[in-house]
């Protein structure tokens, strides 16, 4: 009995540790947000600012064309992610239930290129994007991360796991593969499809390097990228930088929080982690 | 007055009964060409270098129910999947009536099929399933969801209709699943192991469904099963099947009575047949068996139920009286187990009463019964008794139902 209580008290500990872990980074944020310019790098450092500088925000949203880089990024965000979603099914269909010349050579071929890690193809890639002169564009920002292995082999495994006599019984009523693709994999793989939805919508907003690299002019300019003007030779103003963190990170703050369950699904079933 | 009334009411009866099975069979039989299937040498390699089935030719009777028997493994599903078109032979040709259908795909060949886990659109309700078909045939809405409730109401599961496949039993499942493979009004209906998902007393009960539905829409039936007291129980004939070749295809009751081969011999019946090296007992065989079959005879096989107290009163018709060692005797309910040692071997004889036995390690007389009793040579093959009748094709029963 006693035993228990103590590897339940031991669980609970490390749990709130994790979860302080996690947080703290965000209330620094909130707190930092709210202090004036010589609060932020008082020392000691304080958690509550004296006095709460609500006006931080709007200073920081008038600092930069935020509005500009809020519909950019909305735009990327949505492109990428359904885009991504479209080449993913199709390829999860075509490994789970196709029958090709070399469809094995090439699995193992995809699976390798998730041992390469992504700061080795920023180059490569700005090099292939700034030849088709697509830099500084939308398409630079999105056609790179059309496809992701990641979400193919996640999908792949929820393809597999749906049962083979439901492929054949489809075919024998009238179904094309198209079709069954569409009317019977998808709807029954609506969870594992969401998560990685989520997590590309979530990768893509947050997403800083890549943007910085291939943009030059805010005119295509996302939100992370956005978060540098303040910045500068002479120094960061980290309550500006801060407040507008906030609001940058808010929206997938929401989605996370309203879909969280899809996520965790996703990622327990496949067995791995993003 | 009354009399009259009564009888006026019986050929109302009889007159309904009459008009609703000529429904019954307008309705199911509408739109589908009932038709048998042929095998002409057909074979099958998955990976085009070993046959799992190899060079086969059968024809399944049009409008009846025929079951494919075998143990697992032995290539039953992989027929069933050379009729539905979903596999294509490595060589030979499939008929459905007079058409070459070899080339033809699953879709265009028309057949329904119902598989070992039903395989129900899990994210549909029982309507939709039912429906499925039609709406990929582009049957008008209207129209197939008139038909959908037809089916239904037939396989009577017309009160879960929208209900999820995962909210029914497995037997309803079952039955929504053996009606959407009516719903494209099939040529064919196949059914691979489709009651090995349930429990012992619902296998019966679906099992007499089964045949209830095959009945009344007439569609040629194939059954695919493992279990030969199933496959005795449903069906109009039996393929027997094994390591690719078929070994039998008859009707059930001339598969026990006659079996070609030992391995049908032991594959048809519980309990298994008894079987004794032919050198250990020949002698005792001598005064029955022509010369040919003494010296040709490797392998004798006895029925349980053949082996009979020597002093039966109800059988005279006993053929040779024997003798062995009684070993053990066990009552399970209303059946006896006796172990005999005969011929060095231990063998079951279940047509023994109580108060025929004797005790157990004492010597105890028996009779054996002319049925049931076999004698198979070296390669399997029975030589003994002789086959009655010509065996050239399996034997229609008769159209009773059909009439
Ligand atoms: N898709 C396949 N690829 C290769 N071999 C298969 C395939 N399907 C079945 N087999 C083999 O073919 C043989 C017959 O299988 P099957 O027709 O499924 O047997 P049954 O249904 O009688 O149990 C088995 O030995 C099995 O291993
Ligand atoms: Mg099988």
């Amino acid at each position: 009995m006693t035993k228990k209580r103590i590897s339940q008290a031991l669980l609970i500990i490390i749990l709130t540790l994790g979860a302080i872990t996690m947080l703290v980074p965000f209330i620094w944020m909130l707190s930092t947000a709210l202090k004036t310019a010589p609060e932020t790098v008082k020392v000691p450092p304080t958690w509550i600012p004296k006095h709460m500088q609500w006006q931080n925000f709007v200073t920081a949203w008038h600092a930069a064309p935020f509005l500009t880089y809020f519909i950019n990024s909305l735009i990327v965000t949505t492109v990428t992610t359904i885009g991504q979603l479209f080449t993913t099914i199709l390829a999860a269909f075509a490994f789970s239930r196709l029958n090709f010349y070399g469809k094995n050579f090439l699995f193992a071929l995809f699976l390798s290129t998730m041992m390469v890690p992504g700061e080795m193809l920023i180059i490569p890639n700005f090099v292939t994007l700034s030849k088709f002169s697509l830099i500084n564009t939308y398409g630079a920002l999105i056609i790179p991360w059309l496809a992701s292995f990641f979400a193919v082999f996640t999908l792949r495994q929820t393809f597999n796991a749906i049962p083979n006599e439901l492929y054949y019984a489809a075919k024998l009523d009238g179904s094309s593969d198209w079709h069954f693709l569409w009317t019977m994999m998808v709807p029954l793989s609506k969870s594992a499809i969401t998560a990685i939805g989520i997590l590309e919508v979530i990768g893509s907003w947050n997403s800083f390097m890549w943007p910085l690299i291939v943009t030059n002019t805010a005119k295509v300019r996302t939100l992370p990228v956005g978060l540098n003007a303040f910045t500068s030779d002479a120094g960061t103003q980290f309550q500006l930088l801060m407040a507008a963190s906030t609001f940058v990170i808010l929206p997938m703050i929401i989605v996370y929080l309203c879909l969280q369950k899809y996520i965790i699904a996703g990622i327990s079933k496949s067995g791995l982690k993003g | 007055m009354s009399k009259r009334r009564q009888y006026n009411n019986l050929s109302a009866q009889i007159f309904l009964v009459h008009a609703f099975q000529y429904l019954l069979t307008i309705q199911f039989t509408k739109g589908c060409f009932i038709v048998d299937v042929k095998f002409q040498n057909v074979s099958l390699a998955y990976d085009n270098v070993n046959n799992i089935l190899n060079n086969i030719s059968f024809t399944i009777p049009e409008g009846q129910l025929t079951c494919l028997l075998g143990p697992s493994g032995c290539g039953k599903s992989t027929t069933l999947n050379l009729i539905s078109g979903l596999l294509s032979p490595t060589g030979g040709q499939i008929f459905f009536g007079d058409q070459n259908v070899t080339k033809k795909d699953a879709l265009a060949r028309k057949v329904g099929m119902v598989f070992q886990n039903y395989a129900l659109y899990p994210h549909m309700t029982v309507l939709d399933n039912i429906c499925f078909p039609m709406k990929m045939a582009k049957v008008k809405k209207a129209d197939r969801l008139k038909r959908g409730r037809e089916l239904a109401a037939l396989v009577h599961v017309e009160t879960e209709l929208s209900k999820k496949p995962n909210e029914l039993s497995g037997g309803q499942q079952q039955r929504v699943a053996i009606a959407r493979a009516l719903a494209k009004s099939p040529s064919i209906l196949l059914l691979d192991e489709p009651l090995s998902n349930l429990d012992a007393r619902l296998r019966v009960e679906m099992r007499e469904e089964i045949r209830r539905i095959q009945k009344e829409t007439g569609v040629t039936t194939v059954f695919v099963t493992h279990d030969q007291e199933e496959a005795i129980h449903i069906a109009d004939q039996i393929m027997v099947l094994n390591e690719g070749k078929i070994q039998q295809f008859t009707t059930p009751n001339r598969l026990y009575d006659q079996p070609d081969n030992l391995f049908v011999a032991k594959f048809i019946g519980s309990p298994i047949i008894n079987t004794i090296p032919f050198a250990n007992v020949r002698d005792d065989f001598k005064a029955v068996v022509p010369t040919r079959v003494f010296s040709d005879g490797v392998t004798v096989a006895i029925r349980a139920e053949s082996i009979v107290p020597a002093t039966d009163p109800h059988d005279h018709l006993t053929l040779l009286p024997l003798s062995g060692t009684q070993v053990q005797s066990n009552r399970f309910g209303r059946e006896t187990s006796l172990s005999l040692n005969y011929g060095g071997h231990t063998i079951i004889a279940d047509g023994f009463r109580e108060q025929d036995l004797g005790r157990n390690g004492k010597p105890l007389q028996f009779a054996l019964r002319p049925q049931g009793v076999f004698v198979f040579n070296q390669s399997g093959e029975r030589v003994w008794p002789e086959t009655i009748a010509t065996n050239v094709s399996p034997i229609k029963p008769t159209e009773v139902i059909h009439a």
